[in-house]
């Protein structure tokens, strides 16, 4: 099936956008993360909620884990506050980090889209028309569809 | 000289330039030394893995290896943090008091275990204390960096250049806290006053701040209760047997090794877990050093050397300890003090000659030096290169010359008053 026919709105925020922002729109939408684009509309990257959290959870915490169980709600509020003031650009790691973003177009397969989900991890693929952001194809929407075709078969 | 005598010296001086210029890694360059030295002949299966005066000193790899096996399995308790927590709260969220407390659970700690391994238990924790706190990390982070040299000075095990002495020395656990002990305690009373002085006397106390590092709660660290009663046990028992040694005659590396498989045996980790503080690249280039030292011992220059600075300083002992000491701190400074120890422990060795002799307090000399001198500089000791890098890793990047702006102070003062406490004990008081 063409990627056209899977593809679901999906929520996508430019690189200034505020972060804090971009992260409600995200858990509003039930979603795993969002499709960041650049000026023209063209997806730069997928910045997942796992992302999200490592880029405001402090990397001590993350090298010694035992210390999340000692610190009360106070300090993990303020921990969560540190979003205040960033921007979407803030929380993706640096360009030479960056990978290539998992991008295909509206006649693409299905196929495509699960060959590149399995090779990158990524819970999404971006799906694109003339190179500006359409919509995506979220790991979830694939497999609902693999199993309704096992069924029908 | 014979020309296998030259040939090991120009390959030694090669691999020394190679590790201090750091052209390429250190453990290629002593293993590359070491394969030139084996295929010329120099090394061979007696000399390089069974002679304890020529090649690998089983001592020293496996003392380090069980301590780290001890640190591995303890680590998974908690005890660590929970204990710099307890510290902090100690002293009640205010900032120098803090740095202080922090100071001395360093310097203990890195007494007991190896420096990088203290300085990355405690680093997590200063990190989320200084959060807390609303004080910037930086100062406290070059504070233990400085103390667990210190600290890891008073002993044995404290420090890998003393574990290199002491089996190359016949020197025990009970002789390093005997002689360096005091002057430790003296340089950790000094290097807090110097640090009010670089730190203490702008920090500023917040009453909010300090509330939030009360509310820590540093029992939570604990994760595995019963787990930290046998390595409490198990580490008296392994102390115990330090410093005992002098009646149970069990070596020091025997006692770390069997409390290092009680340790696996009771806490039924994977060796995933009891292995994960091993630094095997470590071990190996311990050994590959022992055979490029060892090789110049085989062909003969140690002992020409040795003898030649024996009579050259006589019975000069205070000339003889001040220039050690010294050159070995401003060494110490620049290049790895591991490779600098193992290729002066020999020379000394044939200095003091066997047995008790007048010039033995060269071991203490040789001691001060090559572990206080590390603090100088950023580079000059492994704990302040894993301290800069966790600190540039959490957004609070170190330069070379900060560090070493502090550190320079900080070696200097406990340098020379190291070289007094020498002075006076093993030469005017002797």
């Amino acid at each position: 099936m063409r990627l056209e026919e899977l593809a679901e709105d999906f929520p996508a925020a430019e690189l200034g956008a505020d972060a804090a922002e971009a992260v409600l729109q995200m858990a509003a939408a039930h979603r795993v993360g969002i499709v960041v684009l650049d000026g023209a509309g063209a997806p730069l990257a997928v910045l997942t909620g796992a992302r999200i959290l490592a880029a405001v959870i402090p990397r001590y915490l993350r090298d010694d884990p035992g210390l999340a169980r000692v610190v009360d709600q106070n300090a993990a509020d303020e921990i969560f506050e540190r979003l205040a003031g960033k921007t979407v650009a803030d929380l993706l790691p640096r360009r030479e980090e960056r990978s290539e973003p998992p991008v295909l177009g509206v006649d693409d397969t299905s196929m495509e889209a699960a060959v590149m989900m399995a090779a990158t991890g990524s819970p999404l693929v971006a799906v694109t028309r003339d190179g500006r952001f359409v919509g995506a194809v979220t790991i979830s929407r694939l497999l609902r569809f693999a199993a309704e075709r096992a069924e029908e078969r | 000289m014979t020309p296998t005598a030259v040939a090991a010296v120009v390959v030694f001086a090669v691999v020394y330039v190679l590790i201090a210029s750091e052209k390429i890694d250190r453990i290629a360059a002593v293993l590359g030394g070491a394969g030139v030295l084996a295929l010329i002949g120099v090394i061979t299966v007696d000399t390089g893995f069974h002679a304890p005066e020529t090649g690998i000193d089983w001592n020293v790899i496996f003392l380090l290896f069980g301590m780290m096996v001890i640190v591995s399995v303890t680590k998974q308790t908690g005890v660590f943090e929970y204990v710099a927590i307890l510290a902090a709260k100690l002293a009640r969220g205010r900032p120098f008091a803090v740095m202080v407390t922090l100071v001395l659970v360093t310097a203990v700690a890195s007494a007991l275990l190896d420096n990088v391994t203290t300085v990355l238990l405690i680093a997590p924790v200063t990190l989320l204390v200084c959060d807390r706190l609303r004080q910037a990390p930086e100062p406290y982070l070059i504070a233990e960096a400085l103390a667990s040299n210190i600290g890891g000075t008073a002993t044995l095990i404290g420090d890998p250049p003393n574990i290199i002495i002491g089996s190359r020395a016949g020197l025990d656990f009970n002789a390093f806290l005997w002689h360096l002990g005091p002057i430790v305690v003296v340089l950790l009373a000094v290097f807090i006053g110097l640090a009010w002085l670089m730190w203490g006397r702008t920090m500023v106390a917040d009453a909010k701040a300090a509330e939030n590092v009360m509310r820590l709660d540093e029992k939570e660290a604990i994760s595995n209760p019963r787990l930290l009663v046998s390595c409490a046990v198990v580490l008296l028992l392994v102390l115990a047997g330090f410093v005992t040694h002098s009646i149970t005659h069990i070596d020091p590396s025997i006692v770390a090794l069997l409390g290092a498989g009680v340790l696996v045996a009771v806490s039924r980790l994977g060796p995933k877990e009891f292995l994960e503080d091993v630094e095997w690249s470590t071990l190996v280039f311990f050994m590959g050093l022992f055979m490029l030292v060892g090789s110049l011992v085989h062909v003969g220059v140690i002992e020409q050397l040795g003898r030649w600075l024996a009579e050259s300083v006589g019975d000069r002992l205070l000339f003889a300890g001040t220039v050690l000491l010294f050159v070995s701190g401003i060494l110490s400074a620049i290049i790895d003090n591991i490779p600098y120890v193992a290729t002066l422990t020999p020379i000394v060795s044939e200095m003091t000659g066997p047995g008790s002799g007048p010039l033995d307090p060269l071991w203490w000399a040789l001691a001060l030096g090559a572990d206080l001198g590390g603090n100088a500089t950023a580079i000059g000791a492994s704990a302040n290169v894993v301290i800069i890098g966790i600190a540039a890793r959490n957004g609070h990047p170190i330069s070379f010359w900060r560090f070493t702006r502090y550190g320079v102070l900080v070696a200097a003062v406990t340098l020379v008053i190291a070289w007094a406490y020498w002075a006076l004990r093993y030469v005017v008081l002797a």
